[in-house]
């Protein structure tokens, strides 16, 4: 009963930094967008409008997630967050600035006050696009852990498969934004934004980004497939495979331009990534990448069975609820917007 | 010096934190009053009142979540260990907190922020419900892991695995020290936005700007700070009566001065002491003022010397606030959970020269955050009605 809990919430944690990064992506793509697309102040307050009405709602997700893992795996909340000192809050200063820039930006006509907080909104989107990627592939892909430690040099959690990830949110950003803005039926807007993407060429980045990511090319030598079930299980191989599908759909679609094909790949693209990752590090809530045995393991470190009796019971209620309207203020405001 | 360093930047981040939410939490109410009004009588001037202050609550509620963040993911950063050992316990009701506080806070905030133009009456009343509900469920499940920290009930204290191990969730919920602190920073939250919605209303008042408007949020916020200034002794009274029998080293320490434990130098009791005293007398001002503005309300309209003196007391509830807040706090020490872990017990091992990093990044950050929110809020005050001008 107890374990089963704590793989219970283990998969809760997975599934709220999926919900948070699957709707923070479009959002901040938005964001990043506005200094290449939008110059007169009229187009960034469309811009605003749909991306500002959900963003404080979204970011809640990455609160839970992150809060979850305190309560219910403490020592390994302690141990990951301490171990990457320096990119925390790298993340937290790319929350502070995309928070206040996307809320703050019309609340003064000043011309120059405008001009900074759109480059606020742009710069803090990418960073916080970055800092994710290598986050979440480290997760994956495992953290520097021995000896209690992840050692005192900063940049060990840098490696080309992490970086890789945090380029690929950054190029996803660029892509779903664009969509974003069509979905909102925007477009001008998303003609300009189509145009950029296609240009450069950063549709095309995609594919290529996730192969890097799931080829684990890292400081070591383990990849998101090296964990247990994986080895178990050599089947599961179809899901990481399945995932890179639909990101070569992403770039399929976009080379296109079919918005909704685009999102849909996109939804099913980083879920499956995200299964996959999760199965992956199974059953290590802290993956080591240097050595296995070192990590830290969902049984090892979850909370005292009534904690996460009570964390359940609150998770089952409320949770379908905070689904359904939050939801429901997406189809509301769709519906509304079209009139 | 990393203990130091650690203490420093919590304290630092907590009470910078700590001037947007009572703030936000006092500035809720009062829309909600206005909206509520607005909803019955369907008068322009309530509406106005609302979007004006719902306008400044967007500002500081932003400030307010940015560094709130900083807060929650701060614990794994500098306090691992502290959050190895009380993770059990704290993380229950911060997940509680995030699922059904922040949540609503948030979905509904973002609604009020971009929308509350193009929506019906009843949506706008029951966006700042929401929204109300949201901050005042959030204030009461921070402070429900706070009030276990300074009575810990609900859980036992495993030695030689050095956590805590939660144990009643009733227990947890129903701590009366948690309950204390609930009412007794409500109040003080409220009493605060009375100030500063006083001298607002008495600022456009005396420019002859929607007098009859400002009128209205004047008076309302006269009665507020007169109220809640009287119903802070009484909560406060019955809460040092509940503090002295769970923690008798803090009692000492604000009426004596010293501490008997010997970690603590000699000079915290002092301080802790004297915060306590400072915070009683700006009560007992609060209360005077209160009663003086409303006693002579008519006569407050006309008069410039009340609109500074108005502007001036703004800073005294942040104040106390701050000072009430340093004898909490101080006056546990060394205790981190009290009378379980120690404060020095609860640091992570990283190496100072990236806690020296945060910090000077913190702060640096921050400075500018004080000015964009400070700029922002007068900016919108001065400006007064939306399209109005």
């Amino acid at each position: 009963m107890h374990e089963l809990l704590g793989v219970i919430a283990y998969g809760i944690i997975g599934l709220a930094y999926f919900i948070y990064l699957v709707q923070e992506i479009p959002i901040i793509g938005v964001g990043i967008l506005n200094i290449f697309i939008a110059p007169t102040n009229e187009e960034k307050k469309k811009l605003q409008s749909i991306a500002g009405l959900y963003s404080d709602g979204v970011e809640v997700w990455l609160i839970v997630a992150v809060g979850l893992t305190f309560a219910a795996f403490p020592d390994a909340f302690g141990q990951i967050f301490s171990g990457i000192y320096v990119p925390a809050f790298l993340l937290l200063a790319a929350l502070i600035f995309r928070g206040l820039s996307v809320e703050l930006i019309f609340k003064d006509d000043q011309p120059k006050w405008i001009k900074y907080m759109s480059l606020a909104w742009s710069i803090s989107g990418i960073l916080l696009m970055f800092v994710l990627g290598v986050f979440f592939v480290s997760i994956f892909t495992g953290f520097p852990y021995e000896n209690r430690s992840m050692g005192s040099n900063i940049f060990n959690i840098f490696s080309t498969a992490s970086i890789s990830g945090g380029l690929l949110m950054i190029v996803l950003a660029f892509i779903i934004g664009t969509v974003w803005i069509k979905l909102n039926r925007l477009p001008e807007l998303s003609d300009k934004a189509f145009g950029l993407i296609k240009k450069y060429g950063i549709i095309y980045a995609v594919p290529f980004l996730f192969a890097l990511v799931l080829m684990g090319i890292n400081n070591n030598v383990v990849s998101i497939i090296s964990g247990q079930l994986f080895v178990a299980n050599p089947v599961l191989i179809a899901l990481p495979l399945a995932s890179l599908f639909f990101f070569i759909l992403v770039t399929l679609f976009s080379h296109l331009k079919k918005a909704p094909f685009i999102f849909g790949s996109y939804v099913l693209g980083l879920s499956l990534f995200f299964i996959s990752g999760y199965l992956g590090t199974y059953p290590y809530i802290l993956f080591s990448s240097v050595a296995f045995n070192e990590g830290i393991t969902i049984t090892e470190s979850m909370a005292s069975q009534t904690a996460l009796v009570v964390m359940s019971v609150v998770i089952l209620i409320v949770l379908p609820v905070v689904l359904l309207y939050q939801g429901y203020k997406y189809v509301y405001f769709f519906r509304k917007d079209k009139h | 010096m990393l203990e130091i360093l650690s203490r420093l930047q919590f304290a630092f981040t907590v009470a910078f934190h700590f001037l947007f939410v009572p703030f936000t939490i006092g500035l809720i109410i009062f829309v909600l009053i206005f909206e509520h009004k607005y909803y019955k009588t369907d008068d322009i001037k309530y509406k106005r009142l609302s979007d004006f202050f719902g306008n400044l609550f967007i500002i500081n509620y932003a400030f307010g979540i940015v560094t709130g963040i900083v807060m929650t993911v701060q614990f794994g950063t500098n306090w691992a260990e502290y959050s190895r050992a009380m993770g059990d316990v704290f993380g229950s009701p911060l997940v509680i907190e995030a699922l059904l506080a922040f949540f609503l806070e948030a979905t509904f905030s973002g609604i009020w922020a971009f929308r509350k133009n193009r929506i019906s009456k009843t949506f706008r009343l029951v966006t700042v419900w929401m929204i109300f509900i949201g901050v005042l469920l959030s204030a009461l499940w921070i402070i429900s892991a706070n009030g276990f920290m300074q009575n810990p009930v609900g859980a036992t204290w495993i030695a030689e695995e050095g956590r805590v191990v939660f144990s009643s969730f009733s227990e947890l919920f129903f701590n009366p020290y948690s309950w204390y602190m609930f009412l007794h920073t409500n109040l003080a939250s409220i009493l605060l936005t009375g100030f500063i919605v006083l001298a607002i209303s008495m600022y456009h008042i005396q420019r002859k700007y929607h007098e009859d408007t400002f009128k209205i949020s004047a008076k309302i916020a006269a009665w507020v700070i007169l109220i809640s200034a009287i119903s802070m002794p009484i909560v406060g009274y019955t809460y040092m009566n509940f503090i002295a029998a769970v923690q008798p080293d803090k009692i000492n320490m604000i009426t004596n001065g010293i501490s008997a434990a010997p970690e603590v130098s000699a000079v915290l009791p002092i301080i802790v002491k004297t915060a306590f005293h400072s915070m009683t007398v700006l009560g007992t001002i609060f209360i005077l003022f209160g009663l003086y503005v409303v006693v002579f309300y008519n006569k407050v309209h006309e008069s410039v010397n009340l609109k500074k003196i108005a502007f001036f007391m703004i800073p005294l509830p942040y104040i106390a606030i701050i000072t009430g807040w340093m004898v909490t706090e101080m006056g546990r020490q060394p205790w981190i959970i009290y009378n379980m872990m120690k404060v020095s017990e609860g640091i992570s091992t990283v190496p100072v020269s990236q806690v020296l990093f945060s910090i000077i990044l913190l702060v640096v950050f921050y400075v500018l955050l004080f000015f964009m929110d400070y700029y922002l809020s007068i900016k919108a005050i001065k400006k007064g009605f939306e399209g109005e001008n």
